[in-house]
């Protein structure tokens, strides 16, 4: 009786044993590999199917098992070009035969502390085994999909899958732009908006800088050759000027703590120089056309640098309204387009050059405002005094 | 004149090493099945090169990424229990921008992913050239996001299995994807800044598809095929449109055939400043 119970015991002991083993034997299981490759280390990442990984890396000299110091190797040495050999070579192989690969690595012709190395690499791969393979069945692997991490499932529309009998979706019904009229209604409401976003800059500038806005418009209007090339030279000339800033400031070492605000002080002036003087031009235009008018008898009621600015933007925003009108006619569009496009840089280019030339409107210069002679119109208003003849019997 | 040469000598090591400074490191690295029956992949990818394709039967995926580990880390994460894999290469210390250096070598990610389970994808990409293939590949929902860069992607074997949403956002860029008719995808997405965009809708079409093309400055291409019904809601702003082989009804543009093809295409479009370029071509 107590033999047969202490064969009993013996062999549950065993079978504990045997199940223990299996059980270290599928923890240690690889499930992945990674193979770095780099002038200061090589290094071979073993993932194991216990969530636990096993690291062997000649860095430095060193060689480091999971994060151990377990020896030393000799640069370009017998064991770092073999180590290095078998992870270029097991790069490309499937994790299984990495794995055997590693396990039967042995580095020729070591000696000394190579070779303990050696033995320190080789005992922390020997109890390794790669994981047997599993491909799933085909459809069943589709159903059994896992739950998402929220995280990643917010990244993805949120709508479900439709079954695939359902009938082929009819097209959308006419979304709200969708018609002729609606999309060109689109296109004008975006000419609108940028008229009206034009129209409040420029009479804010008008009304904190009235002065200045007119003597760049005067200067457009009198100088408009010597504006254009001025402003084509001034576009020309843009990026040069802040490369010579830049070095400029560089070349001072102190100058460099400036540089971030100089460069963001620059595109700010340069983007105000071309914006202020297209509105300038516009107030240019708009006085242009009002005075015109009025010269043939029209009546306009207190003109003004703000309906000045209106009707330039009106005239000058004019043909991209047209493009937008005409988007319907095909080619045409592109005849509109294009003129308006020449019309909207020439514009901003001579506004452009207004503004240099009169220093943003402080130099009266080129502005034509002469404080000489009484033109013919004041001369008509207050005729000169006619030289009375003598009067008969009266001596000088 | 031995202290000057001394000095030269330090400058000159200085200047090469400069030059030179880039540490490349390879990492290869591939896991194999083991009872996966979904995956979800998460691609983050900033500068270089990028090559997405279908891996060999086996494996569940394959990296091979070439780097300068001065600069970036290699990402290369697995949660078995959620199904989730991350792969790619960020920037070291949280650095924003990265400065190249004339000579050095672009970074380089090469990743394979498994035919054998359906994935949902999502790519993000920033200043890089991606060559993508899909085509094998289960895909039931992709996002794929691009900055300043060129991708082309292609789908040159049908998707076997059902698609839900296929989203592509790309910046400044050029972007092209061929196949499309072969991803299954009933929703499609594709959202370009400024560049030119082409969308080749060839390819097996198994089900009608309802795809949102919205783009801001730059050309937009459409390869139709000819067998598929298509019709063309637009919304446009300066924008040029070819409207060869259509026929307008109620403010939709329709193909001849569109009330008698097996699948239809339903495109939203959304355009400002530039032009729509349609080309009929053969279905397959």
């Amino acid at each position: 009786m107590r033999s047969s119970a202490r064969s009993l015991l013996a062999l549950g002991l065993a079978l504990a044993a045997a199940g223990s083993a299996a059980a270290q034997q599928r923890r240690d299981d690889v499930v992945s590999h990674a193979v770095a490759i780099s002038s200061r280390d090589a290094t071979l990442e073993l993932d194991l199917a216990s969530g636990k990984s096993r690291v062997v890396s000649l860095r430095d000299g060193d060689v480091i098992v999971d994060g151990q110091h377990v020896g030393h190797y000799a640069a370009g040495g017998a064991l770092e070009r073999a180590w290095r050999k078998l992870l270029s070579d097991g790069a490309a192989l499937e994790t299984g035969k990495m794995v055997a690969a590693a396990r039967t690595w042995s580095a020729p012709g070591l000696a000394g502390g190579e070779l303990d190395a050696q033995g320190r690499i080789a005992s922390a791969l020997r109890d390794l085994a790669s994981a047997p393979l599993a491909i799933p069945a085909g459809a069943s692997a589709a159903a059994a999909a896992p739950a998402a991490p929220e995280s990643v499932r917010a990244s993805f529309p949120a709508q479900p899958l439709t079954a695939e009998s359902a009938p082929p979706p009819e097209p959308r019904a006419p979304a709200a732009t969708s018609t002729g009229v609606q999309l060109l209604f689109g296109d004008v409401r975006n000419i609108v908006a940028i008229f009206i976003a034009l129209a409040m800059i420029g009479f804010g500038t008008v009304f904190f800088a009235r002065r200045y806005v007119e003597v760049i418009a005067d200067t457009a209007s009198n100088a408009f050759g010597r504006s254009l090339v001025v402003g084509l030279l001034g576009q020309l000339l843009l990026l040069p000027t802040l490369a010579m800033l830049i070095v400029g400031l560089i070349f001072t070492i102190v100058g460099i703590l400036l540089l971030p605000f100089a460069i963001i002080a620059f595109i700010v002036a340069a983007v105000a120089a071309a914006l202020g003087g297209y509105l300038a031009v516009a107030h240019a235009v708009g006085e242009t056309w009002t005075r015109r008018r009025m010269a043939n008898g029209a009546f306009v009621r207190h003109p003004t640098a703000y309906g000045y600015v209106f009707t330039g933007l009106v005239g000058l925003l004019g043909l991209w309204a047209a493009a937008a009108l005409f988007g319907w006619a095909g080619p045409v569009v592109f005849v509109f387009r294009g003129a308006a496009f020449i019309v909207t840089w020439l514009a901003a280019t001579v506004g452009f050059g207004a503004v240099l030339l009169s220093r943003a409107g402080l130099r009266e210069t080129f502005a034509g405002r002469h404080a000489g002679d009484m033109s013919d119109e004041y001369l008509w208003a207050t005729p000169p005094a006619t030289p009375a003849a003598p009067r008969p019997g009266r001596r000088e | 004149m031995k202290r000057t040469a001394a000095v030269l000598a330090v400058a000159l090591a200085w200047v090469v090493t400069s030059a030179s400074a880039q540490t490349l490191r390879t990492l290869s690295s591939a896991r194999q099945l083991h009872g996966e029956t979904s995956l979800i992949v998460e691609v983050h990818y900033a500068v270089g090169q990028l090559k997405l394709e279908p891996a060999s039967p086996g494996d569940l995926y394959r990296m091979e990424l070439r780097y300068d580990e001065d600069k970036f880390t290699p990402v290369r994460e697995y949660d078995a229990d959620a199904g989730v894999l991350r792969l790619g290469l960020r920037t070291l210390h949280g650095n924003t921008s990265i400065r190249r250096r004339h000579g050095e070598e672009t970074p380089s990610l090469d990743v394979a992913l498994t035919p054998e389970v359906p994935l949902t994808l999502r790519v993000e990409v920033g200043a890089a050239e991606s060559d993508v293939e899909f085509g094998g590949l289960q895909l039931r929902r992709v996002a794929y996001k691009t900055g300043a860069s060129e991708s082309h992607v292609h789908f040159s074997r049908p998707n076997p299995v059902e698609c839900d949403a296929l989203t592509f956002e790309a910046g400044a860029a050029e972007f092209t994807a061929t196949g499309i008719g072969n991803s299954n995808c009933r929703r499609m997405g594709f959202h370009g800044g400024v560049g030119e965009m082409t969308l080749d809708f060839s390819g097996q079409w198994r089900t009608s598809a309802d795809v949102t093309v919205k783009i801001g400055i730059g050309e937009l291409k459409l390869l139709l095929p000819r067998d598929l019904g298509v019709a063309i809601n637009l919304s446009r702003f300066l924008t040029s449109f070819d409207r060869s082989g259509f026929t307008k009804r109620g403010g939709v543009y329709y193909s001849d055939n569109y009330a008698s093809a097996s699948y239809r295409l339903t495109l939203n479009i959304d355009a400002a400043f530039g032009g729509i370029d349609v080309q009929w071509v053969d279905g397959r």
